[in-house]
């Protein structure tokens, strides 16, 4: 008897501008962070689990629908994982 | 499908008053039409929409528009919406393609296209095509279909795509072909000017250039976001103070923005916005119905008036819908807001649809809301009215279906029913005859009594029968049909006659005509004790064919005629009069009645063309061309097989798949064009024999036999053929076979037989007055026609069509060559068409090499060729051998 796999991921999804927590309720289990870049523009990172990538994709579609300007998206490995959270 | 289709898919959204005129990109727009595609692609909130609607206003040039949505991700739905969005530009095109589209077991739709495609090329004026929101689209067979439509459309057609991201159409090499123009975020933004406009004149607010930079700049000409902030800035007396804080902010312009208006609104207001913001479009009633308050329609009204974010979807001014965006923020909020239960909401909004009849809505919103045993007995209403197979297309069902918690769907036969169906729909034949097994070991067991479990039984057997006919497994299909008989009381008169109908075609289509003949007679007794006069035409139309078949074509004809009488019905023919067209169609063809029967193919192809279905075009397509062969039209008859051809390309039609293969081997046989036709005898015999009866096909395989000489094959084969034809009573193929085999003895120089077996021929032949089999047969009859003639065998009828034969044979008179052939030329001709070379040629005429070689040059440039085959190839066309 196999066992399904718990694929999900965590993703850091970093996105030009300031977006408050509220973002967090798409993007359940996220958590929000707000950095400064170097030109001084702030970004916002979300970093949350996401199943497959399907639900990734309909993630990305959702910023693209808000016109929200896509920085990066970056897979954590585990490790990675505790140094990015709040 | 013409009651679910939603005409505002179609509608070209209204004109918004007072928007910024932006002339530069209208021009842009309208010097794209000389291409093939114009793409408009940019996010959200570009005004791409409004000004693909000012530009269509202006343009002369008539636009197919077509905003699509998610269930257009489905091939068979968008192509049908893309033909109808063309019909309101062009009202005859596309009719054959959308009777290929509502075939049901269509499994591919590619042939819809290319029957579209071949309408566009004959469009009299140039048109655009326009899909708005086409990022909805994410199926591969949708976007290999307008790819396809890309490389295939005539000049005169040029695509308009508006998308929120760029689609997967090969646009690099569209680019580098300069066949596409393109406008995106950079040109779509505002410009400061165009900003100043939009601010200062449209929404008039006073402000200073410094301002307006600023709001430019904090925007980036972003127009979903300017409308916003002009919003915020009415009515404001602090706008300095306002810009200040805008232009300080750095937070995700429309939260803030958003927050900035939602909080200067009275509660009441925001409640409305919070509460409308789950419905996909909005009415005045239906706004009401959820905020509980009467004043919807008003408040809709003034939040047009006041810009904000509501689009008005008709020209009425009863339909409107949020700008996306905010449509969006607004259910984000209302997800957050304590105080507003969204599964309450979704359930009123479902309660609306329902009460006003918009099934598709009511079951949206009910799964939505979660309410799942409501949704099940929504969509089983669905069924029950539409009707035994309503045409919604099947992934909209599946996505239902599948929404469905698995113990709801599995308590409800009725929906258990429509899954079985839209797996056979998706030709995933297996599951569907599992999932039919699976219901009918519940029902026999007693897991729906009480829910009229003997009318399920049925419905299931009925499934069955359709799937085993679909897979072409007729005999079974024949025991399940003697399996219903059986358990069907005396009573139930309406089944008894469905499945006597069911069993006289499947038995007709393997063979046994004179048991097809037998239950056809008692579906009609049973038509016509329940008085439908319309099943009476439809069974008769039946029972005339089996007539035909067994021989009796007087007799075919009068049944012909009398199912005609009931098929129209005031002055207008119903769907009936197509089949009886066609089967009437036959017999004239073989009375040579030429004339009639093209009238009366045309008459039954306006038919299928409306109504379907689809094999039944396509064979009347190949009727029409032997038809046109007979006339000598041999150009009318290549374009009609042609059209047979494409109708089935992809498909199973059981029969139909081998016999349009067949009638073309005919039109080749008439011209003497043995290549081809052998070609199609070797495909065809590679072929494995399914169930359906073909007589037909290897009648045709022996006339080739005959047509290259190979005698002993051919008449094996015929031996064969007699046997099995006797079996079955078919005594229109027993004419045939006996006529054909007399020619091979004929050949065999066995007068005696030759004579003998043609005159049983026509002693069947003459009284019902067969022409055509025997004059088809063309040239090599007419000696054997003037024998028996001679030997006093059925001398007026011999003569009768032997005179028939020389006439049919001088239509097949080619024009003259413009430049003749010579004697000489011609003897050469004769010698090319043998193994000789031409040194061999030159010796048996005769006459020196070069002189051949000189004749053979001169044959060459008259016919118009380059080759030696090539040579035989045309002369044979043109009689000249």
């Amino acid at each position: 008897m196999n066992e399904k796999q718990d694929r999900s991921q965590i993703y850091q999804i970093k996105i030009q501008g300031q977006l408050d927590r509220r973002w967090a309720e798409w993007f359940a289990g996220a958590s929000v962070a707000h950095h400064v870049e170097e030109d001084g523009t702030i970004v916002t990172t979300l970093t949350g689990p996401v199943v497959d990538q399907a639900a990734l994709h309909g993630l990305l579609m959702k910023i693209r629908d808000l016109n929200l300007r896509l920085v990066s998206v970056v897979g954590l490995t585990a490790d990675q994982e505790g140094s990015s959270n709040e | 499908m013409t009651h679910m289709l939603l005409a505002t898919k179609l509608d070209i959204p209204p004109p918004q008053p007072d928007t910024v005129p932006r002339p530069g990109l209208i021009a842009r727009l309208n010097e794209g039409v000389d291409g093939k595609l114009t793409l408009i692609s940019a996010p959200a909130g570009y005004g791409k929409t409004t000004l693909l609607s000012e530009w269509v206003g202006q343009i002369e040039r008539p636009v197919a528009w077509l905003s699509l949505d998610r269930g257009d991700n489905d091939q068979t739905r968008f192509l049908h919406y893309l033909v109808v969005a063309l019909q309101q530009i062009e009202p005859g095109i596309g009719e054959v393609a959308m009777v290929m589209l509502e075939e049901p077991s269509l499994p591919s739709p590619e042939s819809a296209l290319t029957a579209l495609i071949n309408d566009l090329t004959r469009l009299s004026q140039p048109v655009s095509i326009l899909l708005d929101d086409y990022h909805v689209i994410e199926a591969q067979t949708v976007h290999r279909t307008v790819r396809f439509l890309l490389d295939h459309m005539p000049p005169t057609v040029h695509l308009v795509i508006a998308t929120r991201a760029d689609p997967p159409l090969q646009l690099a090499r569209l680019r580098a072909g300069r066949q596409m123009a393109e406008l995106r975020e950079a040109d779509l933004q505002f410009t400061q000017q165009e900003a100043a406009d939009f601010l200062i004149r449209v929404s008039g607010l006073k402000l200073s250039s410094a301002d307006i930079e600023t709001l430019w700049n904090r925007t980036e000409g972003w127009i979903a976001s300017l409308q916003m902030a002009a919003v915020s800035l009415q009515g404001r007396d602090n706008i300095s103070t306002f810009i200040d804080d805008f232009s300080g902010s750095h937070e995700y312009v429309v939260d803030y923005l958003t927050d900035e208006v939602l909080s200067r609104l009275p509660d009441e207001l925001e409640a409305f916005l919070l509460q409308t913001s789950i419905l996909e479009r909005l009415s005045g009633p239906l706004c009401d119905a959820l905020t509980g308050q009467r004043d919807g329609q008003r408040t809709l009204r003034e939040l047009k008036k006041a810009n904000l974010f509501v689009v008005s979807l008709d020209t009425r001014r009863k339909w409107y819908r949020y700008h996306r965006l905010f449509a969006d923020l607004l259910q984000r909020r209302l997800r957050a807001s304590p105080a507003e239960h969204l599964a309450e909401l979704h359930q009123r909004a479902s309660e609306w649809h329902q009460e006003h009849g918009s099934l598709h809505d009511a079951i949206d919103h009910a799964l939505k809301a979660e309410s799942y045993d409501r949704a099940a007995s929504l969509l089983e209403q669905i069924f029950g009215q539409a009707g035994d197979w309503p045409r919604i297309n099947a992934s909209i069902l599946q996505g239902w279906l599948d929404a469905l918690p698995a113990g709801i769907l599995r308590a409800r036969p009725q929906l258990r029913l429509t899954q079985a169906r839209v797996l056979m729909v998706n030709g995933d034949l297996p599951k569907a005859l599992e999932a039919l097994d699976q219901l009918e070991a519940e029902t026999r067991s007693g897991q729906f009594a009480g829910r009229d479990a003997k009318n399920l039984a049925r419905r299931i057997h009925a499934d069955r029968t359709s799937i085993a006919i679909l897979e072409g497994r007729l005999s079974l299909a024949i025991e399940y049909a003697h399996q219903a008989l059986a358990e069907l009381p005396d009573q139930d008169v309406s089944g008894r006659m469905r499945q006597s109908a069911i069993l006289g075609n499947a038995l007709f289509r393997v063979g046994e005509v004179e048991q097809a003949q037998r239950w056809y007679s008692q579906a009609i007794a049973a038509a016509r004790s329940l008085e439908i006069p319309i099943a009476v035409a439809t069974l008769t139309t039946g029972l005339a064919q089996t007539q035909h078949a067994l021989g009796q074509l007087c007799l075919a004809a009068t049944s012909c005629e009398r199912a005609m009488q009931l098929a129209i019905v005031e002055g207008q023919p119903t769907v009936a009069a197509g089949s009886i067209d066609m089967t009437w169609a036959r017999i004239c063809y073989e009375q040579n009645d030429l004339p009639a029967a093209e009238s009366k193919l045309r008459g039954a192809i306006e038919q299928f063309r409306k109504s379907g279905p689809l094999h039944a075009l396509a064979e009347a397509f190949a009727w029409l061309a032997r038809t046109k062969q007979a006339l000598g039209e041999a150009d009318a008859a290549d374009a009609a097989i042609s059209q047979a051809l494409d109708l089935i390309e992809g498909h199973a039609y059981g029969h139909l798949t081998t016999a349009i293969p067949a009638h073309q081997a005919h039109l080749w046989l008439a011209r003497s064009r043995l290549e081809p036709a052998i070609r199609w005898a070797e495909a065809y015999r590679a072929q494995s024999p399914g169930e359906f009866s073909r007589l037909f096909e290897d009648l045709t395989l022996a006339r080739v036999l005959l047509a290259r000489g190979e005698l002993t094959a051919a008449q094996a084969l015929l031996k064969d053929l007699l046997s099995l034809a006797e079996a079955g009573s078919q005594r229109s193929c027993l004419i045939e076979i006996r006529l054909l085999q007399s020619l091979a003895y004929w050949q065999q120089r066995n007068e005696a037989q030759a004579l003998q077996t043609l005159a049983q021929a026509l002693s069947w032949a003459e009284p019902e007055g067969y022409v055509r089999t025997f004059i088809d047969q063309g040239e090599p009859l007419a000696d054997l026609l003037a024998a028996a003639a001679r030997k006093g065998i059925a001398t007026a009828y011999a003569t009768q069509l032997s005179a028939a034969l020389g006439r049919a044979e001088s239509l097949r008179q080619p024009p003259a060559l413009p430049d003749p052939l010579s004697d000489r030329e011609r003897q050469v001709l004769k010698l090319l068409h043998t193994d000789l070379t031409v040194p061999q040629i030159a010796e048996q005429l005769i006459i020196g090499v070069s002189t051949v070689r000189s004749h053979v040059k001169s044959i060459y440039s008259k016919l118009g060729v380059h080759s030696r085959y090539e040579a035989v190839s045309r002369a044979g066309e043109l009689n000249l051998l």
